[in-house]
């Protein structure tokens, strides 16, 4: 220990932890070069630095960040430049193959296209009430009870998820040319659409599964208006039905 | 059957091991988001810093290496480094030091497969909570937020000196404690140490 080591060995705790200005610090770091004894000290405390990086509670994040990671990690940008040039070339390669392809489309393609989204139309009604049974086998779902005037029903989410499925009873079917749209609403009132159904004429109740881009718990509220078929950016009709989160 | 240790999965996430990748992230995503939260007091603001965190363990595992310190103090040493950087860039003032929240919960599960390390940090961490309130209240700042002491003195409306040593002897204090533990042990490198000096000269 050198006689110079009086002056900065008070500092060296400040120094483990980066709470010298600038000035000090080199004044600390050029003693450091030329001394054992303080070296050791820092390393000490330097230890103990270490130590309080874990002295924070473990807390479990929400699971929504899961998913996130899962799908950043499999986006084909995730890992360096030398294995995006790489999707790049071949991402060329099938954008000129796709171009091919459609060249070469002609009516018969067209027909099967047309078969194919109807084909589609059917699983999709089909994934939705999968989508609703899977709601209701989920151990964290939540229900809220949505009311109406001479209606209402049963709104089935999980405010980590994305979907929800809305039971209705007691909406009448609608011209040909307006639809039910649903919107969810922020704390703050802006509404998001949550999507458009119908209502069969005879069905004692419909079942329709809501879709968000953000986790529905960010929402604190449900409505259900009449729009025109082909939806609204923004409610416009009278609200027939509405649910508090 | 045992689980792979924390070097195994790290060689096999820097590889493209999306199993191996969600296997740190079960295991250790808890304590990154709890000192994300400690840090920023604000949970969006955490879950973003542990997302950050994470997808650098899945672009950066290739240079974790196991003879400087543990996964999970490298992890650690990146969110801090992280939430740093956010606080400082957002200019965020310090949330108000909850007790609570930096106390150690007394029924907390000791982790079985690190603990002789897990009760070395236990004990740091009763230290931190035993210290007078001023002395723990600096180290905090300093290390929790990033404030340097003349920050610190302007923040709390102290001389310059009184924060400096409320900071100096809180660490003395802790350091006893750790080498007190740190006799039973022997010690790797710190992670810390290592990673701050590659940011100083970045």
């Amino acid at each position: 220990m050198r006689d110079e080591c009086a002056e900065f060995e008070p500092l060296l705790a400040g120094y483990s932890l980066e709470a010298l200005d600038s000035e000090e610090r080199a004044r600390v770091e050029a003693h450091l070069n030329s001394c054992p004894h303080c070296s050791a000290s820092l390393r000490e405390f330097e230890a103990v630095a270490e130590g309080l990086l874990h002295a924070a509670r473990r807390r479990s994040p929400p699971a929504r960040l899961r998913r996130r990671l899962l799908a950043l990690i499999e986006s084909p940008v995730s890992r360096g430049a030398v294995g995006e040039r790489g999707r790049a070339s071949l991402r060329r390669w099938v954008i000129v193959a796709g171009l091919v392809g459609l060249l070469a489309l002609n009516l018969t393609t067209w027909w099967q296209v047309t078969q194919l989204q109807r084909t589609q139309e059917a699983l999709l009604a089909r994934l939705d009430n999968q989508t609703a049974l899977a709601l209701v086998a989920y151990p964290s779902t939540e229900r809220a009870a949505v009311e109406g005037e001479g209606a209402g029903g049963t709104l089935l989410y999980d405010p980590e998820r994305t979907a929800a499925v809305l039971f209705a009873w007691g909406l009448h079917p609608l011209a040909d040319d307006q639809a039910y749209q649903a919107w969810l609403i922020r704390p703050d009132g802006e509404r998001v659409s949550g999507g458009l159904f119908r209502v069969d004429e005879g069905a004692a109740f419909t079942s329709f599964v809501l879709l968000s881009s953000i986790p529905l718990g960010e929402y604190d509220r449900l409505g259900v208006t009449i729009e025109p078929a082909a939806g609204s950016p923004e409610p416009t009709g009278p609200r027939v039905l509405w649910a508090d989160f | 059957m045992h689980a792979p240790d924390d070097p195994t999965l790290a060689h096999q996430v820097a590889r493209g091991d999306r199993q191996a990748f969600l296997a740190l992230y079960d295991r250790y995503a808890p304590r990154v988001y709890g000192l994300a939260l400690r840090m920023l007091g604000q949970r969006e603001a955490a879950e973003e810093i542990t997302q950050d965190t994470f997808v650098k363990l899945w672009t950066r595992a290739n240079t974790f290496n196991p003879n400087k310190g543990t996964l999970l103090s490298w992890l650690l040493a990146i969110a801090r480094r992280t939430a740093l950087d956010r606080i400082r860039l957002e200019a965020r003032r310090p949330q108000a030091i909850d007790l609570a929240e930096t106390e150690v919960n007394g029924s907390e599960p000791m982790v079985a497969e690190s603990g002789s390390e897990e009760a070395r940090w236990q004990s740091l961490r009763f230290a931190l909570r035993d210290l007078p309130a001023e002395q723990r209240e600096a180290i905090e700042l300093a290390f929790y937020h990033g404030m340097s002491h003349s920050q610190m003195a302007k923040f709390l409306g102290l001389p310059l000196g009184t924060v400096k040593t409320r900071l100096r002897l809180g660490m003395i204090r802790l350091r006893q404690v750790w080498l007190t533990r740190e006799e039973k042990s022997d010690r790797q490198p710190s992670v810390v140490t290592s990673i701050r000096k590659k940011s100083r000269h970045a």
